[in-house]
């Protein structure tokens, strides 16, 4: 069994470690520069290693801490480069028996020969043989001296398909023979995939995974892991777990897209991930059913065939699928199916996503990164907010927006709903002309009214008047989440949004979403700029104070329009009710 | 004809270039091995004979092997023989002159060598010496022959730097190229003429039998097992 542990900063940067066993296929898998090529030259010897371990079985080739490194001569190492790297002043006999060891005899040339069929070309010097045929001597030449590693660097990159499709089926006719090791170096996943029992995979110098090509392929580590082995459909989303109350059957699910613009998916809950996580997800095609039609099953999404392109046995068939937001899904399916299935362009079906085989990975950064803002994002803060209803549409018949209802339930239920998720103090509710009807409408406990006595002086002193309020109440806040009461869209994952983005913000006392270079809502406010703007008396307006300290306020580019869209007019309300599907009931 | 001034030529040029070619390949492995900054200054220190003028080259040879010179001295006791104005000194002087033309080709050929052909070597279990013997020399024989002939042929040739360290003795430093100046000073152009075609026609043969031994096809090369 291989045991390595590689290290090195120069001339290359490895930190990886992978096992081998006995008989075992090894592919070591990724793009150009991740180091695999140098990983496979140090456990032959022929480059350096500042740190690590190389044991093979009982033989320890390559030891940092006793100092021990093996010559490559004096490593029992069989080796298949690339371009074969046959002695081009040597014949087929020459080349092979040149890897002979002192005390072996030269009978094994001759049976070496007779397995790989090169008897009759034992004669012929590397120009004059096939690619195909120089890579069975360049195997035969690695076997020659019983190796107790054999290791393939891109050994079928340099032959046409054809000779390619029979040196595969010779290594693995070779592997039912011998039972050593073997590692293999490919860029090439099918190749890696069709050949080898466990794939490693990676990049910049480290492993990023190990398992099996199936294990690989249906639960990729993680979302660069996922890019690496070739995945198209790489879908972004948010990780919940359900509550304990829930009758959820699979425990979890996961919003697809962002807020209202969302699919709702259920998904198995592994236990590895906290609650509300960004991630990347994927699903292996063995997981997707198609159907004609909609049998109220789990996660089913409508969908129309927009591509079908025939390659031989395997058909790729490209889907649009029905959601609030373009996506798209690929599938591979056996030419014979899609015939069967009578399946046609823009025909509509159904797909339906097995919980089971949705994969969710965290979205891959830097280890250090990642931990530092995981830190920030767990940090508990003390959260405030105020939410705007003093106002009135005064282009939708002089209403309080507020109160309009949208599928039965009021705007500003729905905004208290939200916010209540994450305040640990009262909401204060800014009321201005429809302080009665707001007052009489709320279903939320734990909130505080109060009103602007002249809303007409405008936003910004209602405002003022409702962070007068909220800094009565406590002065240890943190942050503080300025809600308008006009945005349909606004929910808990963007507010949950907002405020992660608070945490993890390298500097600043505001946070400004802005999608598509216009300012949005809700802004966010640390407790300090709170302090400051109510001590520089009633003149002073969050705008002006923002405006006054450029530097203090953080842009967050988003490209969620939740924070820009308000209803104004009737045609954002037309607009609103035919995106969602939702029906929007104005008072009065 | 002055077939002594001829053969004593024929002799320093193949002396010359069977001592150089060892020693070109025994300095291509040994620099492959150095760090790069000794590398580089051995390959400006190996390159300036190239051009460096022969009367130079001749003076210093002069001043440093001359009987006053320590090591000239010292060579003197040992074996009573001078390094200059002497056969051993015009060999001595050639050696030093034609290092380039030696070593350069040779290194071109080793270095043309790919890496994989090397590591091959290292994973078919060959220690470095093997590796020299059995995979890097019979594939660098084309630079190798064309370093002997250049030696050769350059030697033959050779003017300054011998009447410079050897002066005019016949049969000992009267080399052809000495011999074909000594006859054009008294006039004897018939002589000069019939001497400087005999060298024309050794270079040319020279020339061209290395032409045909490189431009064979690789699949004779040289075997080795």
């Amino acid at each position: 069994m291989l045991k390595a542990v590689l290290r090195s900063q120069d001339p290359v940067f490895l930190d990886m470690s992978f096992e081998c066993q006995r008989g075992e296929l090894l592919a070591l898998v990724g793009p150009s520069g991740s180091g695999k090529t140098s990983a496979l030259r140090s456990l032959a010897g022929l480059m350096s290693l500042q740190d690590g371990l190389i044991q093979v079985g009982s033989q320890v080739w390559f030891d940092a801490t006793h100092q021990v490194s093996l010559p490559a001569a004096q490593r029992s190492v069989g080796m298949v480069f690339q371009n074969y790297a046959l002695f081009p002043h040597l014949n087929t006999y020459e080349n092979i028996f040149l890897a002979l060891a002192k005390h072996q005899s030269p009978e094994l040339v001759e049976s070496l020969m007779r397995d790989m069929g090169l008897l009759d070309l034992q004669r012929r010097f590397p120009h004059e043989l096939s690619g195909g045929q120089r890579q069975r001597v360049a195997l035969a030449r690695a076997f020659a001296r019983n190796p107790n590693l054999l290791l393939l660097d891109e050994a079928f990159s340099a032959v046409d398909h054809p000779t390619r499709k029979i040196l595969y089926e010779e290594l693995i006719k070779l592997r039912q023979r011998i039972d050593i090791p073997i590692v293999m170096v490919t860029h090439d996943l099918k190749e890696a995939r069709l050949l080898c029992d466990r794939m490693c995979i990676l990049d910049h110098g480290k492993t990023l995974q190990q398992a099996s090509p199936p294990h690989i392929f249906s639960s990729p580590r993680n979302a660069r892991v996922a890019e690496l082995v070739g995945l198209t459909d790489i879908y972004s989303g948010t990780f919940f777990k359900s509550d304990s109350t829930s009758s959820d059957a699979y425990k979890a699910h996961l919003q697809w897209g962002q807020g209202v613009n969302s699919m709702k998916l259920q998904i198995e809950d592994k236990g590895r991930l906290p609650d509300n996580t960004e991630v990347k997800w994927v699903i292996s095609g063995e997981f997707v059913e198609l159907s004609r039609d909609d049998h109220g099953r789990t996660n089913c999404i409508g969908a129309k065939v927009v591509q079908i392109m025939q390659l031989g046995d395997i058909s790729s068939i490209t889907f649009s699928l029905d959601l609030p937001f373009p996506e798209m899904m690929h599938l591979e399916l056996s030419t014979r199916m899609v015939k069967d299935f009578q399946l046609l362009k823009n025909d509509h079906l159904f797909v339906g996503l097995d919980p089971a085989g949705i994969h969710i990975m965290p979205v891959y950064s830097d280890p250090s990164i990642k931990m530092i803002q995981k830190l920030k994002r767990e940090k508990k803060i003390q959260i405030g907010a105020i939410l705007l209803a003093a106002g009135q549409g005064s282009r939708l018949g002089s209403i309080p927006k507020s109160l309009m209802k949208i599928d039965g339930k009021t705007l500003l239920n729905r905004h208290l709903e939200a916010i209540s998720r994450f305040v640990t103090t009262p909401v204060v509710i800014v009321t201005g002309y429809y302080e009665q009807q707001i007052r009489a409408s709320i279903h939320v406990p734990n909130v505080h009214l109060v009103t602007n006595s002249d809303p007409a002086r405008g936003q910004s002193s209602s405002v003022r008047v409702g962070l007068e309020s909220l800094y009565q109440q406590t002065k240890d806040l943190d942050v503080v989440i300025m809600v308008l009461g006009d945005q349909p869209y606004i929910d808990e994952s963007d507010l949950r949004q907002l405020i992660e983005q608070f945490k993890v913000m390298p500097s600043g006392d505001f946070l400004l979403p802005m999608v598509n270079g216009q300012r949005g809502n809700p802004v966010l406010m640390s407790g300090k700029a709170l302090q400051e703007i109510i001590d520089q008396g009633n003149q002073m307006t969050v705008r002006g104070f923002m405006d006054l300290h450029p530097h203090r306020v953080t842009q967050w580019v988003s490209s969620n329009h939740h924070f820009t869209f308000d209803i104004d007019s009737v045609e954002d309300m037309m607009d609103f009710q035919s995106k969602t599907g939702m029906h929007i009931e104005l008072p009065y | 004809m002055d077939w002594q001034a001829l053969r004593l030529s024929v002799e320093l040029a193949l002396l010359t270039a069977l001592f150089l070619i060892p020693l070109g390949i025994f300095i291509t492995y040994w620099l492959q091995h150095q760090s790069r900054l000794v590398n580089q200054s051995f390959q400006v220190l190996f390159t300036l004979p190239l051009v460096l003028p022969p009367t130079v080259l001749g003076y210093y040879l002069l001043v440093g092997l001359g009987r006053g010179s320590w090591l000239g001295n010292y060579f003197y006791q040992l074996t009573h023989i001078s390094l200059v104005f002497s056969f051993t000194g015009i060999w001595l002087a050639s050696l030093l002159f034609n290092i380039p033309f030696a070593w350069l080709p040779i290194l071109r050929a080793f270095e043309s060598i790919p890496q994989d052909l090397k590591d091959a070597s290292k994973t078919c279990g060959l220690s470095t010496w093997q590796t020299l013997l059995k995979i890097e020399l019979p594939l660098a024989w084309k630079g190798i022959l064309t370093g002997l002939i250049m030696t050769f042929t350059h030697t033959l040739g050779e003017f300054g730097v011998v009447l410079m360290v050897g002066g005019n003795i016949p049969n000992e430093t009267r080399t052809i190229s000495i011999a074909i100046y000594d006859q054009m000073q008294t006039l004897q152009m018939d002589q000069a003429g019939a001497m400087a075609l005999m060298l024309l026609l050794v270079s040319f043969l020279t020339i061209l039998l290395t032409q045909f031994f490189l431009h064979r096809p690789n699949h004779i090369q040289r075997q080795v097992t």
